[in-house]
């Protein structure tokens, strides 16, 4: 939430027009989940209650910035500033809470505590007396207040704010009433005991004050001192208090190992992501020793945008041990000839030999050791029979540099490698293009792609390391030539019109639908597909409908769209189409290739079972779709459909797909096909004839045998009945089919 | 009919218009108090067209900005269109006293009157929002006033 809010608020700074009205309530909203980052959850739950309902409001602001509403609020504004009425409108509102919330910036109070603080230059003696005396009495909201506001605007030097901050923390920890008066906020004592830690006060004396709270106070500690870079914590110890090991050991021993690998808080995923980002690998071993469980992951509440840190991604932190798969190579050639890298690099890999060495000893889901990868039977396979190498990224890198060096990868071994081909497809205007006229837009994106890959392969030198460059791009050449003709081939699935609508991220629908296009490419050509399932947890993937249900119905009151996790996404691909996809599909396991097929047989038994109790995809209220409803022209359909939201959804989507995308396609085969296999939903609210499905199967099943004039009549005549909205586009499909007939 | 005011219809004009009638009075085009009263009662029938037109635009703000104040809206458009209206009606009055007094049988000032006030409409600031705007393109209050121009037109200076 705290990487949303901070993205919109850069685009707000940046001058979005929607935005910027909300720029004061985004800092302050920043400001607030900042002050409670990494505390436990009914900690950071008020801060990010409010930040989803200001997301919230963005988000109609934005919807209503983009609709025809706002035409109405201008045309409103307009008028009613003619006749001296004052709109009430979003934009009016918006500026007042501005105000507000400008007036909080510069707050009379922080400017009277400023005089307080400072006598001339110098610091006043006592300047904490106010506060600890209320806190005393019970009231922490002072000293809460005199701390946060020497992180907002104040007239202080950096140094007076250092000096403040260390009387604040003396003047507090050190009596036992206040100290035990603080810990009912674990985040801020949390936070003072860290920077106690820090200036090499802490003593045992202060954490037995803590009482009930001591956990959670000791959570608030871990969590900020993992962030402290290593050198920094060495510099700082040795004072007259606990020394780092010794405040580690009472932490790993006050903290329980389910409030470590409790999923919702994520602690141990994000202690260890700090840790191995501040470069304290001794410390993450030693929680990987005790039972830190380095495989869980973490998924950042709303957050669609990536961190800054290695390991966090779009919306979650990556579990160490995938983390790791990037380094699997690198230690092996560290260890051969460590002066080849830098001295931080050196640090680093040094660091990373340890903590693949911990997971081995404490027995890990992945291969640690690249020479076993390179000898492992998935490898031998590849030898065998190239294809391409699928799973978690990092997890399958090793296998992907192990091919590479097998002399049989010399091409793209992931989709991710074509990705300079595939991303102009994945755009509205580039997948229209290519559905409409493949012939010329293929080799245009292929030749972007090229050149894309040209300029990836040298940028990523290491990882491309003992490739033949130049027959990587000719295979690259015709492995997108071949992908994206296949693509153009498909029923369209690119919902670009409603996505959105129906609560799903863009982005990722497309990403996801690209991967998943890019299994039954393989498929199509025979290729077989290494799917890696290290550090996968198949009970998600076999879950997964009822997560994403769970993840849309949140969207659908207040919460952010669903983001694809495409990895789970593949699996279920696979799954559900196991009867071909066995053919192609090898699943790897630490190297060896799975052999007992019977464990798929069951997971997609519990799948079907699982997707079952999930029930159908939430939908939003049916108004939603209405005007295009509306649009369709077929009447009754909207009293027909309007208490049922799914079906309104379903019936718009399937609508937009075959409007938009489908009649216009170059492929004239897919019309019959699409209205034949998806229309279902069409034909049951009387949109589409019942019998169009059994004359389209008719219709192919004649152009098979080169036949389809003879049932061109039959299909002209249930086009004819199709709703008048439709008919421009499917004329235009008519036109083609009689063209062809003729040649 | 006659061509002069009879006693009784100056007294009328006079006492319950507050029309001063001046001795050229006689002069002045045939069927005044007929034209006044085309004129009153036409600009009477006014407020309830716009009414009409209001109470749309009205229940447009509700339906399409829910967040607006609808009622307010309507009570200030109300007041500005009557202000408008009444004010046009004051300037006809004018013209049509100066038409009498200078014993202009054409009504000539009401025609010079009315041109400026189809100008005055024109570029009035509530009557430039509503056209051809976007919350309801297709009101008519332009048109209901303008309408009401041309037949107060009509009928003084035929």
């Amino acid at each position: 939430m705290l990487e949303k809010i901070k993205a919109l608020f850069e685009r707000a700074k940046k001058g979005d027009p929607v935005l910027a009205r909300f720029k004061g309530r985004l800092m302050m909203c920043k400001s607030k989940l900042q002050a409670v980052e990494g505390s436990k959850e009914e900690v950071m739950k008020p801060a990010e209650d409010e930040a989803r309902a200001l997301c919230k409001e963005i988000e109609e602001a934005q919807a209503f910035a983009a609709s025809s509403g706002k035409k109405a609020q201008e045309g409103f504004n307009l008028l009613a500033k003619s006749v001296n009425h004052k709109p009430v409108g979003l934009g009016s509102l918006l500026i007042k809470e501005v105000d507000k919330v400008e007036k909080q910036e510069l707050s009379p109070e922080v400017i009277e505590r400023n005089k307080r603080y400072l006598d001339g230059d110098e610091l006043k003696d006592g300047i904490v007396a106010n506060d600890l005396h209320a806190l005393r009495k019970g009231d922490l909201k002072s000293i809460k207040q005199t701390f946060r506001d020497l992180d907002g605007k104040t007239s202080l030097s950096k140094i007076q704010i250092t000096e403040i901050r260390e009387e604040i923390v003396k003047t507090v920890l050190m009596v036992p009433d206040c100290c035990r008066e603080l810990a009912k906020n674990p985040k801020l004592c949390g936070e003072m005991i860290a920077m106690a830690q820090g200036m090499g006060m802490l003593t045992p004396g202060i954490l037995k004050s803590l009482g009930d709270q001591t956990e959670d106070v000791a959570c608030s500690i871990v969590f900020q001192r993992s962030s402290v870079k290593l050198d920094q914590k060495v510099s700082s110890g040795g004072g007259k208090g606990f020394s780092e090991a010794d405040l580690n050991e009472w932490l790993i021993d006050i903290i329980p190992k389910d409030t470590w690998n409790d999923k919702k808080t994520g602690l141990g995923a994000r202690v260890i992501n700090n840790l191995w980002n501040a470069g304290d690998f001794d410390l993450l071993c030693t929680l990987i020793t005790k039972d830190v469980d380095p495989s869980l992951p973490f998924s950042l509440p709303l957050v669609t945008s990536r961190g800054t840190q290695e390991g966090v991604w779009s919306g979650f932190v990556q579990p160490v041990e995938h983390l790791l798969g990037n380094y699997v190579k690198l230690v092996a050639q560290f260890k051969k000839d460590p002066k080849q890298f830098d001295p931080e690099m050196q640090k680093k890999l040094a660091g990373a030999q340890k903590v693949l060495e911990t997971l081995d000893e404490q027995g890990t889901n992945i291969l640690t050791d690249f020479d076993e990868i390179m000898k492992c039977e998935a490898i031998a396979a590849f030898k065998k029979q190239p294809g391409t190498v699928w799973g978690f990224e990092d997890v399958r890198l090793p296998y992907v540099q192990a091919a590479r060096e097998s002399k049989k990868g010399d091409e793209p071994l992931r989709m991710i490698e074509l990705w300079t081909a595939i991303e102009e497809v994945l755009k509205e205007e580039g997948y229209d293009r290519l559905l409409i006229d493949p012939d010329k837009t293929i080799p245009e994106i292929v030749a972007t792609g090229v050149a894309g890959a040209k300029e990836k392969t040298a940028e990523k030198k290491k990882e491309y390391e003992g490739a033949d460059l130049d027959e990587f791009l000719k295979n690259f050449e015709e492995q997108a030539t071949a992908y994206l003709t296949h693509l153009a081939n498909q029923i369209p699935k690119g919902q670009y019109e409603t996505a959105e609508q129906s609560g799903m991220d863009m982005g990722k629908l497309m990403g996801g639908l690209a991967c998943n296009a890019g299994l039954w490419w393989a498929l199509e050509n025979k290729k077989p597909v290494y799917y890696c399932l290290d550090g996968l947890n198949m009970d998600e993937a076999l879950d997964y409908k009822a997560f994403k249900n769970a993840r849309i119905k949140a969207h659908f009151e207040g919460g952010p769209k669903h983001a694809e996790v495409i990895t789970l996404g593949e699996i279920r691909e696979i799954l559900k189409n196991w009867s071909s996809m066995k053919d192609i599909v090898f699943f790897i396991e630490r190297g060896s290739v799975m052999k007992d097929v019977s464990r798929v047989e069951k997971w997609i038994e519990t799948m079907k079972r699982n997707d079952e109790e999930a029930g159908k995809r939430p939908a939003p209220v049916s108004t939603t779709f209405k005007p295009k409803l509306d649009d369709i022209g077929v009447e009754g359909l909207w009293e027909a459909i309007e208490d049922h939201p799914y079906e309104a959804m379903k019936v718009t989507v399937k609508f937009v797909t075959l409007e938009k995308r489908v009649a216009k396609m170059a492929n004239l085969d897919i019309l019959p096909l699409y209205l034949e296999k998806k229309c279902q939903f069409l034909i049951d609210f009387k949109i589409i004839p019942a019998n169009m499905a059994e004359v389209c199967k008719d219709y192919l099943e004649k152009v098979k045998r080169n036949d389809g004039t003879e049932s061109q009549s039959d299909m002209n005549a249930v086009i004819k009945a199709l709703p008048e909205s439709l008919q421009a586009e499917i004329s235009g499909w008519r036109v083609r089919v009689d063209k062809f007939a003729e040649l | 009919m006659a061509s002069e005011l009879t006693p009784d219809q100056v007294n009328f004009l006079t006492r319950y218009l507050g029309i001063k009638m001046p001795d050229t009075a006689k002069n002045a085009g045939s069927g005044l108090v007929k034209k006044r009263g085309f004129l009153i009662s036409r600009w009477q029938k006014i407020p309830g067209e716009l009414a009409v037109e209001i109470d749309t635009l009205e229940s447009i703000v509700l339906k399409d900005l829910p967040h607006e104040d609808a009622a307010g809206f309507a009570k200030a458009l109300r007041q500005a269109l009557d202000d408008l209206a009444s004010g046009m009606k004051s300037k006809i009055d004018s013209a049509v006293d100066v038409a009498v007094n200078l014993g202009d049988p054409n009504y000539g000032s009401v025609a010079t009157a009315i041109s400026g006030l189809r100008n005055e409409l024109a570029t009035d600031a509530v009557i430039v929002a509503l056209r051809n705007n976007a919350l309801a393109p297709e009101n008519n209050i332009e048109a209901t006033i303008s309408s009401a121009l041309d037949e107060v037109e009509a009928a003084l200076t035929s």
